[in-house]
């Protein structure tokens, strides 16, 4: 039993950790430039698929670092062409722009790579368990996702907090105007924001699409959980989605390893009802805690701002 | 007000000719489904255009209303068929009462995110209840009752069309109705600045509230709709695709007229349902034009036909001229860029057998290079012409 709770306690918080990377450039764009950015996932999907491309040519380790960069500039790119000219029509303008974005990643990942999923692996060097503990293993690449993580929010936090650049990010987010009069340029600010959102994304791609799958459907199917995971954490806040994603992941590998059915723990439930087990519940629970959030604290566990 | 009533009849009597004038069955059914996603586009229009709230989970009512019309047919409560789509408005309603609630509470882009959330999650309750729901695979139905009511059996294509017709004349009059009333202005105010309203001593959240319990209620009408239409309703109803889809054909064709989201749902079905059976790209194609309507031409195809008219008929010689000029360069760029995804679609394919592009007697091969300079010279002109423009002014 102990075994079991520590291997769900320990996958889950692996999960979370990736939950996290995908969802803390989502939540560090929309706290600097107040855009909810519809493709963030998109980007995720194209890191992925940015690695794999590299790492048939330079190998893994060179593809982690080349990878995030490349799809960062992108990311520049994009926020250059089309969000700087669609500054001042309002966010939902901004969010709709990234929206198309994602219709059109998804089309041209299919152009280039085809609708199959590609054989992006994890690379031999990392494959084997790195500990084992009352016949629990933990895989190497597990641990690699977790150090990656938990050194990107660590960076990001030091970032923000400590840097001169990051004090004038903070500026920029509350008093742009200001910040501008007193010769900042708040346009090239938030293009660097915009594209290390990016660049986070790209880097969970590339972590993660060999984790999973890299296939065209990647996106769609981490899409709304990261936007449930900011909901949760509060819009905005990098130490909130933090804690979302760690909550969700434990919950999600909890429920998926308990096998227990519905109707034993409550009998009155409808036969078709109580057939359900807890583990097929499991892509449920992340909504359902959204709807209790949003109606016990609707500004989300560690938010301020109320919309 | 005489000439509103004037462009009710002459919109409803277009559409009923409609069928005379297109009267094989594939043009039918494309009319039956213009219908339907206009039905949704327009109640989605209620909330984004006149509500100013994004929503990502509209299909969440219209699902409702499919569902509820399904399991009254399949019943053994013999409800005549031009009813159900009353019993999917009230199964809309009763939707937008409950979600309506946990959405509405919060405004702008944290309202877009939770629709998504909370239609996510009622999607995944429905393929987990395949008993309820019928799964993947759905649940069917047949329309065609042997003791129909008033002897309307509802058994040919037309028929449909009609009804859907008169239930879709009716919820767009419903709408027009409900703008028109003081609850209407106070969207509006609540769209344009809720803090205004709430020292008003209106409460915003209980206005969008309503508004999206009325949304509801129409969008599913369309629901019901749809269900009597294809005869099926699966969990794919409630699914992310067909919010998104909807969202696009709002914004598409223009949120701030009422008629916009038609010429939206018109465009976008054409899209959707016409355009697979030309090309193999068209999500490129539609997903291109939707960040062309946001990014130039915000007003969407309403808007942009509404400009059209003012500018022939009432510009000056030289913005006529500016006009044609930007149609035509514009649309030969369109067609520079449909050729060279065309060539570079046929180059990614597996199969090289079927690699050239048959084009009436042109056949356009990615290999050879006449292909890639036809597609880069149609976009000359409208490089040209925004080269030669002096720097800053309108494209």
């Amino acid at each position: 039993m102990t075994g079991l709770l520590l291997g769900t306690l320990v996958n889950g918080i692996s999960y979370g950790f990736l939950l996290f990377m995908l969802s803390s450039g989502l939540t560090l764009v929309y706290s600097m430039m107040g855009i909810i950015n519809f493709s963030h996932a998109s980007f995720y999907m194209l890191g992925a698929y940015a690695a794999y491309a590299l790492s048939l040519h330079i190998g893994f380790w060179g593809a982690l670092v080349l990878a995030p960069v490349i799809i960062g500039l992108l990311g520049a790119i994009v926020d250059v062409a089309g969000l700087r000219r669609l500054q001042g029509q309002g966010h939902i303008t901004e969010l709709l722009f990234t929206f198309g974005l994602s219709f059109i990643a998804v089309e041209l990942v299919q152009l280039i790579w085809g609708r199959a999923p590609v054989p992006y692996a994890i690379p031999a060097a990392l494959e084997g368990a790195l500990f084992t503990v009352q016949g629990v293993t933990f895989p190497v690449y597990r641990g690699l996702m977790l150090l990656v993580s938990v050194l990107m929010f660590v960076a990001i936090w030091l970032f923000l907090r400590l840097s001169r650049t990051g004090l004038v990010i903070q500026a920029a987010l509350t008093h742009p105007a200001m910040t501008q009069a007193l010769g900042h340029n708040v346009p090239r600010i938030f293009t660097c924001v915009f594209s290390a959102g990016c660049m986070l994304a790209a880097l969970a791609g590339v972590i993660g699409g060999n984790a999973f799958v890299t296939e065209p459907g990647m996106a769609a199917s981490v899409g709304s959980i990261i936007f449930v995971v900011v909901i949760i954490g509060g819009l905005g806040s990098v130490p909130g989605a933090l804690l979302a994603s760690l909550l969700i992941g434990v919950l999600q590998t909890g429920a998926v390893a308990l096998d227990m059915q519905l109707g034993g723990l409550a009998s009155w439930l409808p036969e078709a009802v109580g057939r359900l087990r807890i583990a097929q519940l499991a892509p449920v629970l992340p909504y359902l805690m959204l709807v209790l959030v949003l109606l016990l604290r609707p500004q989300g566990l560690m938010g301020r701002r109320a919309g | 007000m005489k000439q509103a009533m004037l462009t009710w009849v002459m919109a409803a009597a277009v559409l009923l000719g409609l069928p005379l004038l297109f009267p094989s069955d594939g043009a039918i059914s494309l009319l039956s489904q213009v219908g339907i996603w206009s039905i949704l586009a327009l109640s989605c229009n209620l909330l984004l255009g006149y509500g100013g709230m994004l929503t990502f989970g509209h299909a969440l009512y219209a699902g409702v209303g499919a569902y509820a019309a399904i399991w009254l047919m399949n019943s053994t409560l013999a409800l005549p068929v031009f009813l159900l789509p009353f019993a999917g408005a009230l199964a809309g309603l009763l939707a937008g009462c409950v979600f309506g609630f946990l959405t509405t509470r919060r405004a702008g882009t944290t309202l877009a995110m939770i629709t998504l959330g909370l239609a996510e999650l009622v999607h995944a309750l429905a393929l987990m209840l395949p008993d309820y729901f019928g799964g993947e695979g759905g649940i069917s139905v047949d329309r065609v009752m042997d003791d129909p009511a008033f002897g309307w059996a509802f058994a040919t294509q037309q028929s449909v069309y009609y009804l859907i017709v008169t239930w879709g004349l009716l919820s767009a009059g419903v709408l027009y109705w409900l703008l028109a009333t003081p609850f209407g202005q106070q969207l509006r105010a609540v769209r344009d600045n809720p803090s205004r309203v709430a020292f008003t001593a209106h409460d915003p959240k209980a206005v969008r509230y309503l508004a999206c319990i009325c949304a509801g209620m129409v969008a599913g009408v369309a629901g019901a709709l749809s269900a009597v239409n294809l005869e099926i309703a699966s969990a794919e109803h409630f699914s992310l695709e067909r919010s998104a889809y909807i969202l696009l054909f709002t914004y598409i064709g223009g949120t701030r007229y009422f008629w916009g989201p038609v010429a939206g749902a018109t465009a976008g079905v054409l899209f959707t349902s016409w355009l697979p059976a030309f090309t193999s790209v068209w999500q490129l194609y539609l997903g291109l034009f939707f960040i062309l309507v946001v990014t130039t031409a915000p007003q969407g195809i309403a808007g942009y036909l509404m400009d059209s008219i003012r500018v022939l008929g009432r510009g000056t010689f030289t913005a006529r001229r500016t006009w044609i000029v930007q149609l035509v360069t514009h649309g030969l760029m369109t067609a520079g860029l449909v050729v060279l995804a065309e060539l570079l679609y046929r180059l990614m394919l597996a199969d090289t057998t079927e690699q050239a592009w048959q084009l009436g007697v042109v056949s356009l091969h990615p290999a050879g290079y006449l292909g890639w300079c036809l597609g880069l010279l149609l976009m000359v002109p409208a490089l040209v012409r925004k080269l030669a423009m002096p720097a800053g002014g309108q494209a």
